[in-house]
């Protein structure tokens, strides 16, 4: 696959070789269901909606959570 | 407020020996705005000294031992020293060649001093647990945390200086409005703009936290194991049950030691390559 050269960074349109991101299925999904939450739970604080947010925002990073490890797993398992 | 409630009565039951040593030895030396009862951090601007001054002092010796290797460089007839040195480079190279898919000369010098700062950071969790808290007591320090990494500050500020470098990086291959586009069409699509906005930033956030999380974890469970061990031979027994628990203690001490020097070495080693992995994914078009 031939190089692309943008902005003087060499790039690829893919990348060769990501196997090792399933090191870190696991902790990447407990870390996007805690950054949900605790997102969630600034934005509460902020706009004083408690508990809203961090309820959507914790759901919403665990399903990104599951999405994610299952298409690392699925692309390299 | 749990936490001091928790430290006060432990401090007050007059039985928390094992309580008191385990919690004295994760307790950082802290100075600024810390609590006078716990000595943990009570404000933004506390400092860990210990972790501060252990964390320099590992970053000074290997640009020291770097410095003396370069300087007495002999390419006809090599020293020991400098073969182990260079089948470190060459390792930390494959690495970076295997990887990272395009081409920046940034990479490999990253990824070397990632591997052998937390390396070496990771490496003080063999010292035994109270040979320096004990020779700093003596000098009158009263805490002394020798493991930088079982400190989340040190963690989370390498995570996020990798993280600032990622989003550096994918700006500047992707451009803004490709960046952006990560953010409002990932991973939903067009219709879905609000979700996929909160669920890429999510996304994008774990990625430091896990790292920092991941490092920090292994390595404070492993600074507890060993002072757990410690225990065993010390204030839990006293007289002759030490002659039958004191040998218990060495085996148990020597098993935990040569498993962790494997934890320690796969712990720099992954955050290592995952900091590849994360900069080779902001050079790539796509996500």
């Amino acid at each position: 696959m031939p190089p692309v050269f943008l902005f003087g960074v060499r790039t690829m349109k893919t990348p060769p070789q990501m196997g090792w991101l399933l090191v870190g299925v696991g902790s990447h999904l407990a870390a996007m269901v805690v950054v949900g939450f605790v997102l969630g739970y600034a934005l509460d604080f902020w706009l004083e909606t408690r508990p809203l947010l961090m309820f959507i925002f914790g759901c919403l990073g665990f399903v990104g959570g599951i999405l994610k490890a299952h298409k690392m797993l699925s692309r390299w398992g | 407020m749990g936490d001091r409630v928790l430290s006060e009565a432990a401090h007050n039951s007059g039985g928390g020996g094992t309580v008191e040593y385990i919690q004295h030895h994760l307790t950082n030396l802290c100075v600024g705005d810390c609590d006078p009862v716990t000595h943990q951090a009570s404000g933004f601007w506390s400092l860990h000294l210990d972790t501060i001054f252990f964390g320099y002092l590992i970053a000074a010796l290997i640009v020291f031992v770097g410095w003396r290797v370069g300087s007495s460089l002999n390419p006809d007839k090599p020293s020991g020293f400098q073969n182990f040195v260079e089948m470190i480079l060459d390792f930390v190279s494959t690495q970076v060649k295997d990887t990272f898919p395009g081409h920046n000369p940034l990479i490999a010098p990253l990824a070397l001093t990632i591997f052998l700062w937390v390396f070496l950071m990771n490496f003080m969790d063999l010292i035994p647990v109270d040979l320096l808290p004990m020779i700093a007591s003596g000098l009158g320090i009263p805490y002394l945390k020798v493991v930088p990494t079982t400190d989340l500050n040190t963690t989370l500020a390498m995570s996020l200086t990798v993280f600032v470098l990622v989003v550096f990086y994918s700006i500047k291959v992707k451009g803004p409005v490709g960046y952006l586009k990560m953010f409002l069409f990932h991973p939903f699509g067009k219709f879905f703009v609000p979700v996929n906005i909160v669920m890429t930033t999510i996304e994008e956030l774990a990625k430091p936290l896990s790292l920092a999380l991941r490092l920090f974890g292994n390595l404070f469970a492993g600074e507890l194991v060993f002072l757990l061990i410690a225990l065993i031979g010390g204030t839990l027994t006293v007289g002759a049950a030490a002659l039958f628990w004191f040998p218990l203690q060495v085996v148990l001490d020597l098993g935990w030691l040569i498993f962790h020097l494997l934890v320690i070495t796969l712990q720099a080693f992954i955050f290592m390559v995952l900091t590849i992995v994360y900069l080779g994914m902001a050079h790539t078009e796509e996500h």
